[in-house]
């Protein structure tokens, strides 16, 4: 899912690359949404062009213990 | 005596004293004190065998000629000689001057020393003298020396355990050919021990047997040999180093039976380590970190007061120490690295002057692994600490590889280098995404997720979670900070329940101020069911019933705080 996100985030690039740049700096981070609030990544999926109704499925698909990097 | 007696009638009693007029001359104790050594009455020729003519025996030494061929043409001399080609010093000469009783000046020679200043006049010499060297020669040889070893066994002590190595297995490292020795260099070949401790016994061997003194053996094998005992072959210099800790404290007790680290402080060393990294690698890791996060105190290296000394050497204050309070002195920093040093069961050594509480430049602590060597030197300057250095990417200076064999120190460099690399990597990383969220949320409007929305989030991630007990409430923690860290409407409380079999378990209580006032969520961490809705009196009712502890906060908002048990920790 991280590594969709990442692809989406390039496509976008040049739409608004000031924003992009920076959504794309904080997704190199494996665990970036482990370590930020639920505000924050709400606002960063919806950025992505994530669908309203599936922004909640998408954040608990990004929180799965299993995906966190140790 | 009657050794003595052999050779001594064939002396020159001109030169040389009998055991009689040493008596006469000097007491009967003065006698039994050389009954080893020829005692010259003659001055000029002392002074002639110690300065006139001279020749190298070894890189110090010089002897006479005239001494060597007196050795080998004088009858007294050479059966002198001859009763000392095997005992047990190596020493087959020695030669003492006396005034008013006392030995003034001595001449000495080795077996080895004597062949090879023989070597050197062999045009010299007279066919009697030549056959008198040959016979010295033929007790002196390599193959002497394996025959007299044969069957005797070397046995060392090599890091409290006691090994017992045939002589001839030594012996074979240093006079085998160049391609077995090669074989036995890269581990091809293996003589039934560790190499390290195979050169360990050598060494120790040739030491105490004073084997060089006593055989004659090829220039090739003695420098082989010296190689082996400079550790530039195999480096097994860490053996039988660090065996004693040295942390009796002032008061006569184990300083480090009693530190206990901080969680919080063990958290963030553990935090971003490198799962795969060695015991070695660890202890490296742990030191950079604890110099990233740790500070010298100012005022205890600007004043130096007793009163500060003595705080600072009270455990409690080093089991208090964290990332927030952090201050600490260089006996506090050595003792919180000797504590994980071990915990990692590495063997170290405390600077003995630092656990009495005397300042001293010695290095702190040193710690061997492997063959690693390893040295932590004085915090002194705090400009030029790794205190100060760690923070700001730069080089390490206070813990170094003290190994003389160089192919080991550029091995323990590149290894620090690649671990503060990574660490350094880290730092970057995370500051970059740090930075990167922070314009983020700067630059875009933020709307904060509603409190149901949130609370949905979590009730589905416990509920589908596989983790149970403390793992679970460890991961419950983690996810809650996120999700309701932009909120003050929600307040968690960990707590404990106490089952039938007097045994706890985990439980978690989210109080949720919503318009109607709060509503209460009970995570029981080993229930399959989860999660469970409650109302205040049912929270005062399962608090109440007793057999629950509150683990930290005991304020759950909207309920009585005298309900419930007591803390359990």
């Amino acid at each position: 899912m991280l590594d969709r996100l990442r692809k989406q985030c390039d496509d976008l690039l040049s739409t608004d690359v000031e924003k992009y740049m920076t959504i794309s700096n904080i997704l190199k981070n494996d665990n970036c949404f482990f370590e930020m609030d639920i505000d924050t990544a709400y606002k960063i999926l919806e950025d992505l062009n994530v669908k309203k109704e599936d922004i909640s499925k998408v954040y608990l698909d990004l929180i799965k213990i299993e995906n966190y990097n140790d | 005596m009657s050794k003595v007696l052999s050779y001594e009638k064939f002396l020159n009693h001109d030169n040389f004293y009998t055991q009689e007029e040493l008596i006469n001359q000097f007491g009967s104790p003065v006698s039994s004190s050389f009954t080893s050594s020829l005692v010259i009455k003659n001055e000029d020729l002392f002074l002639e065998y110690k300065n006139e003519d001279l020749i190298s025996v070894s890189e110090e030494k010089k002897v006479s000629k005239k001494l060597i061929h007196d050795i080998l043409s004088d009858e007294g001399m050479f059966r002198y000689i001859q009763t000392n080609l095997n005992n047990s010093s190596g020493v087959v000469l020695k030669i003492d001057y006396m005034m008013d009783a006392n030995p003034v000046s001595s001449i000495t020679l080795t077996k080895a020393e004597l062949i090879t200043a023989i070597n050197q006049i062999m045009n010299d010499l007279s066919q009697k003298e030549k056959m008198r060297f040959a016979f010295i020669e033929s007790i002196s040889r390599t193959y002497s020396c394996e025959q007299k070893y044969n069957d005797y066994t070397h046995e060392v002590f090599v890091d409290g355990l006691k090994l017992g190595i045939p002589a001839s297995t030594l012996l074979k490292i240093i006079t085998c050919d160049e391609e077995t020795f090669n074989n036995f260099l890269n581990g091809s070949i293996n003589f039934g021990y560790d190499k390290e401790c195979l050169a360990f016994a050598l060494v120790d061997f040739v030491a105490r047997e004073r084997i060089f003194e006593k055989f004659e053996f090829k220039a090739s094998t003695i420098q082989r040999f010296n190689k082996i005992r400079d550790f530039s072959l195999i480096d097994f210099e860490s053996l039988n180093q660090n065996r004693s800790k040295n942390d009796i404290g002032r008061n006569g007790e184990s300083v480090l039976e009693k530190i206990n680290l901080s969680d919080e402080l063990m958290a963030y060393l553990d935090k971003e380590m490198d799962k795969t990294y060695s015991k070695f690698e660890k202890s490296v890791y742990y030191y950079l970190k604890l110099c990233e996060a740790l500070t010298y105190d100012a005022n205890y290296f600007l004043s130096s007061s007793p009163e500060l000394l003595e705080n600072h050497e009270n455990t409690e204050y080093i089991n208090s120490i964290s990332t927030t309070n952090n201050e600490i002195t260089k006996y506090d920093f050595t003792m919180i690295f000797a504590s994980i040093l071990s915990k990692l069961q590495i063997d170290f050594t405390l600077d003995q002057n630092l656990v009495a509480g005397i300042n001293s430049n010695a290095p702190m602590l040193t710690f061997r692994y492997g063959e690693y060597l390893i040295s932590l030197t004085s915090f002194e300057n705090p400009d030029r600490s790794d205190l100060l250095n760690v923070k700001i990417n730069d080089e390490i200076i206070n813990l170094t590889c003290i190994n003389k064999n160089e192919f080991t120190r550029n091995k323990f460099k590149e290894l620090l280098n690649r671990i503060y690399s990574n660490i350094t990597r880290e730092k970057a990383n995370a500051k970059a995404f740090k930075e990167s969220l922070e314009n983020y949320n700067s630059r875009n409007n933020i709307n904060e997720v509603s409190i149901q929305e949130k609370l949905r989030i979590l009730l589905l991630e416990i509920n589908r979670t596989n983790l149970k007990g403390i793992d679970a409430i460890g991961y419950v923690k983690k996810i809650i900070q996120n999700i309701f860290s932009n909120t003050n409407r929600v307040k968690l409380n960990y707590l404990c329940k106490e089952s039938k079999r007097n045994y706890l378990t985990p439980v978690t209580i989210i109080s949720v101020l919503n318009d109607d006032g709060y509503v209460y969520y009970m995570i029981d961490h080993t229930n399959p069911n989860g999660v469970m809705e409650l109302s205040k009196e049912q929270v005062t009712s399962v608090l109440g019933l007793g057999g629950m502890y509150y683990i930290d906060d005991n304020r759950i908002p909207g309920i009585n705080n005298f309900v419930g048990e007591k803390y359990v920790r």
